[in-house]
């Protein structure tokens, strides 16, 4: 009976543990962290395939990560945010 | 698919029937139950299941029958990927950022002052009013948004109803701004006048976050998890440094601010911030406000859950009869005005049509994101209403009523309160002020200070009751932080309406960047809130007497608007035989507050009616009978009365014009006549396919 209880603590034990990475990537996620990530995946995603059309029209590097962000906060900060 | 009403097996509906059973029964407890106390568990329970129900059946209906949801159409934010505003997002992300925008201090101020008249009234309008009302709201406009690629309240407003209620719409949003500013920053300044630790506190937020603010900008940028938590570690050693400060003579002293000061500390402020780049203060603020503020909301549940206090206010006090000392009016429809957070809020719908929908990944996402965050909203509201009830009700009148409704002097506040039925002693109120760090708890009005001795108490008996005076700070500094943060972000939009208004006529002012516009446009919406608040601080009667019920009045205002729009959307939809489900609360908010602002209007009580109070004071000036001090400030009594009385015109108006509008297009669809055509953008499946959505979203119901 000892060993199926360890066994059932192990279980669990390395199920929370296996968790962590996806709640700290959900935190990450709630909390704006990785939005600079998710820009760039999308930024290198549309400009796969992009050398023949958008001339001069697009930067051919994504922003930096200061500039982005800095973007990024006026831009969300132009519309209704915080309620009453 | 996921929008149907599965049938219910067998299992299910014994489980419903048995929640229904149980909210019924507490629900019913609640009402009839006349003891000296009463569970707070009861309230707990009856809210619960209420939502529940309403969740499982009413949100499901709507969804399914009124907006059919559909799992297989393309949001806005699969169509429009941009990896900046649209984005498809994680439904329980979206949920947060969703909660986190739409909570503010109205679901914990508003119930705190409708407590007045007992726990009664405002917990039933609390938990009627959100399921059938502002869930409803909230989850229609949101899909509304939705199906019209995230476009805002004001802009579905003018499509559907043409450039009057557009227009309408826009003025609305601007004035409502102006007095939900005015109001919270009053009710900071009652919380923190003449309040040396919570000054203290409250003061190191501003270099915190600058701190934070740099540090993110330059140092770190985007590392928001590793910034909050440094920002939340200094502002709770802050807390506790506040203790030092309380108990040395010359720091408290600095720190003793009169209302007037800290009113132009905060206009100041408001300048500041408005102007200032938002990574410098704004932003910075915002994170540790919100953390701070899902955080404190967690740990109340956890403390009013755990601890199950008994509420001490009785089911409904003498002073539903209108004479009340927080503000004047009967229970109906003034209780109705005051709670507007909890149940229905205006405001909302604007977050419900600004970033959220651009963020949803599949249609069915926005019942549990616009319904359920509402109803999360709601229950806030509840533990507000019993925080405020677990003290004994003649601490609470002491605390809330104005020295000029029930004397200056400790003696006969005590006096006038204790005549009401409600003892209390003036020993009893000292000795609390000294536990909890403060000179003085009498007429500690706003409902922040009452607020946070019902916070401080149950979270220090979560931990036996000790260090009630960090806790009732810390209760003070988590409201203060997230209205001030409020207060900027307002101020901010209402910088950019003005600048969008005025640079149709003067280009250069329609300029973001261009200071001298910035400038001239901040000064112009800080200077009309700043006023506002000038005006509350000024009023012997209190401020919050005046403020409050306007603010209520003009949020429940563009809660009409909202509904008229979605009702509008309804019938363009063919779907009139379920108009009622927006028609019914617009209804009832169309009752409510054209008959409160005809009140406010035309009563003749001084303490309810504006023109009644301006002819009154007018009188008094006139024969001579007021004592000096009042007799300088009386003009401007005057003055402030007949602009309030203007003011609540002018939102009887406006709701009214909105509704005749909506009556008028209405009728154009189902009579068969030309109407401004829906604004929904056409189908397209989505390519996420069914699978990925399915995975996105676990369960369905």
């Amino acid at each position: 009976m000892t060993a199926r209880l360890s066994s059932s603590l192990w279980t669990s034990l390395s199920a929370l543990w296996c968790g962590l990475p996806t709640l700290w990537r959900g935190l990450r996620s709630a909390t704006g962290d990785d939005a600079y990530e998710r820009y760039l995946e999308h930024w290198h995603a549309e400009h796969l395939d992009a050398d023949d059309s958008h001339d001069g029209e697009e930067p051919a590097e994504p922003m930096d990560r200061k500039t982005f962000h800095k973007r990024r906060l006026d831009e969300d900060w132009k519309d209704v945010r915080r309620c009453c | 698919m996921a929008a149907d009403n599965k049938s219910l097996s067998t299992k299910e509906k014994l489980i419903w029937t048995a929640i229904a059973a149980l909210g019924a029964l507490a629900l019913g407890g609640v009402a009839i139950y006349r003891g000296e106390t009463i569970n707070s568990a009861w309230l707990v329970v009856a809210a619960v299941c209420v939502y529940a129900l309403g969740y499982r059946f009413y949100s499901a209906f709507i969804a399914a029958k009124v907006l059919a949801l559909d799992i297989n159409r393309a949001t806005p934010a699969e169509r429009l990927d941009n990896g900046r505003d649209f984005v498809p997002t994680n439904k329980w992300i979206v949920f947060g950022h969703h909660f986190a925008a739409i909570s503010g201090p109205g679901p914990l101020i508003g119930p705190t002052l409708a407590a007045q008249f007992g726990y009664l009234p405002g917990t039933l309008w609390i938990l009627v009013g959100a399921v059938l009302g502002g869930c409803v709201q909230d989850f229609v406009i949101l899909s509304c948004s939705l199906r019209r690629n995230g476009r805002s309240l004001g802009q579905m407003a003018r499509d559907e109803l043409g450039p009057l209620g557009g227009a309408t719409a826009l003025i609305g949003v601007m004035v409502i701004m102006i007095i939900l500013i005015a109001v919270l920053g009053l009710v900071v300044v009652k919380a923190l006048a003449h309040s040396p630790w919570g000054t203290f506190t409250v003061g190191m937020t501003i270099p915190i976050a600058l701190l934070m603010g740099f540090y993110m900008r330059h140092i770190r940028p985007g590392r928001v998890l590793e910034i909050t938590l440094i920002g939340v570690a200094l502002l709770l050693f802050c807390v506790l440094a506040g203790g030092y400060v309380n108990h040395h003579p010359d720091l408290h002293a600095a720190f003793d601010l009169s209302p007037e000061t800290l009113a132009w500390i905060i206009i100041t402020y408001g300048f500041a911030s408005a102007t200032l780049p938002v990574w410098m203060l704004l932003a910075p603020r915002d994170y540790l406000s919100t953390f701070m503020k899902l955080g404190t909301i967690f740990l109340l549940a956890i403390a009013i859950v755990a601890l199950r206090p008994e509420m001490h206010m009785p089911a409904l006090t003498p002073f539903i009869d209108g004479s009340g000392p927080i503000f004047g009016g009967k229970v109906f429809p003034f209780v109705f005005i005051t709670i507007a957070c909890g149940a229905i809020s205006g405001f909302h719908s604007l977050i419900a049509s600004g970033t959220t929908p651009k963020l949803l990944t599949s249609e069915p996402d926005a019942r549990m994101i616009g319904y359920g965050a509402m109803m999360l909203e709601s229950f806030v509201a509840i533990m507000a209403m019993i925080a405020a009830c677990v003290m004994e009700p003649g601490v609470f009148f002491a605390i809330n009523s104005p020295s000029g409704v029930v004397g200056a002097l400790p003696a006969d506040a005590v006096a006038t309160i204790s005549s009401w039925g409600f003892p209390v002693a003036v020993e009893t109120m000292d000795a609390l002020a000294r536990e909890v760090g403060e000179i003085t708890l009498f007429a500690r009005t706003g409902g922040a200070p009452s607020l946070a001795i019902g916070m401080a108490t149950l979270f220090s008996g979560l931990f036996g009751g000790a260090f009630i005076a960090v806790w009732y700070h810390f209760a003070i500094m988590f409201e203060a932080l997230f209205i001030l943060t409020t207060l900027d972000a307002g101020t901010r939009v209402g910088r950019f309406m003005l600048q969008d208004l005025l640079g149709n006529v003067v280009p250069a002012l329609g300029r973001t960047s261009w200071y001298p516009g910035v400038f001239l446009t901040s000064a112009l919406v800080v200077g009309s809130w700043g006023y506002f608040l000038w005006t509350g601080v000024m009023d012997p009667l209190g401020g919050i007497n005046s403020l409050w019920p306007l603010f209520g009045i003009s949020n429940q205002m563009l809660a009409a608007i909202a509904l008229c729009v979605a009702t509008t959307i309804i019938v363009k939809r063919g779907c009139a035989r379920y108009a009622w489900v927006t028609a019914m609360p617009l209804a009832w908010l169309l009752i409510v507050t054209s008959t409160a602002a005809w009140e406010k209007l035309f009563s003749d009580e001084f303490r309810i009616g504006f023109l009644a109070k301006a002819r009154i004071l007018g009188d008094q000036l006139a024969a001579g009978t007021l004592s000096p001090e009042m007799v300088e400030k009386t003009p401007q009594l005057i003055f402030n009365a007949n602009l309030n009385a203007a003011l609540t015109l002018f939102f009887l108006i406006v709701i009214w014009v909105m509704a005749a509008d909506t009556a008028r297009v209405c009728h154009r669809v189902i009579t068969g006549k030309p109407y401004p055509p829906s604004s929904e953008s056409p189908f397209e499946p989505t390519r996420l396919g069914p699978g990925l959505a399915a995975i996105a979203e676990p369960t369905q119901s």
